[in-house]
């Protein structure tokens, strides 16, 4: 497995882990009927802006650790350890076919938290389905992106 | 018009000049390893400023280096 595919994957699992555990954070403290549902959009506000560093900050962690473990694994199996910063034409072209797939399938999320409101949900209802859309588009796009690694563009 | 498939000669001139490696050769056009090992399996097709830098660097032109698939077989 390539060094992109690898952090690929390291996005996926980051992505999951990082959400999973803020969500079930947030759910046992607020939203298992603790909440005041007065003010929703200022509760969602504040649990989103509050999600947004936490979750720059974790991803620099986590892939500095990534960086780290690739340097040792190459180390170990005898490898010169190769400069991975290196971003080409190649590279930005599956980055660009991947924000294209991530951008339609946010905004098929985004029509989907739409329609949670037409039919009269509960207003949770729309902030938790563009939070799922956009791990989902996440999930995605980067599994997309280990596919154009491995079978081309 | 039917989809080209476009295959090349890079690894082949690799070999013919001193043996190259893919990491020199990445070095030398200025993309990463990968670029080139995928160029050589035919999964990416470079742009043409790759192809003018990957000719400069192996002293041939364009279509020495990359050709289509049906007009290698007809070569042959």
């Amino acid at each position: 497995m390539s060094y992109q595919e690898s952090k690929s994957l390291t996005n996926i699992f980051s992505s999951i882990i990082i959400t999973g555990i803020y969500t079930l954070i947030v759910y046992q403290r607020y939203l298992n009927g603790n909440v005041d549902t007065t003010d929703i959009f200022r509760f969602w506000a504040i649990v989103i802006l509050i999600f947004i560093p936490i979750s720059i900050v974790a991803r620099i962690i986590i892939m500095i650790i990534f960086s780290i473990g690739t340097a040792i694994v190459q180390t170990a199996q005898g490898e010169e350890a190769e400069v991975m910063d290196v971003i080409d034409e190649r590279d930005k072209l599956i980055e660009l076919k991947a924000t294209k797939i991530s951008l339609i399938i946010f905004s098929l999320g985004f029509i989907l938290a739409l329609v949670t409101q037409v039919i009269n949900m509960n207003n949770h209802v729309f902030f938790i389905t563009l939070i799922g859309a956009g791990v989902i588009t996440e999930i995605v796009s980067e599994l997309f992106t280990i596919i154009y690694y491995r079978k081309g563009v | 018009m039917k989809k080209l498939v476009i295959n090349n000669n890079v690894r082949k001139l690799r070999f013919l000049n001193d043996e190259i490696t893919q990491k020199d050769l990445a070095v030398k056009v200025g993309v990463s390893r990968q670029t080139i090992v995928a160029i050589e399996k035919g999964q990416y097709s470079p742009t043409l400023e790759l192809c003018f830098k990957l000719a400069i660097i192996f002293d041939k032109t364009i279509d020495e280096i990359f050709y289509i698939e049906s007009d290698e077989k007809e070569n042959k």
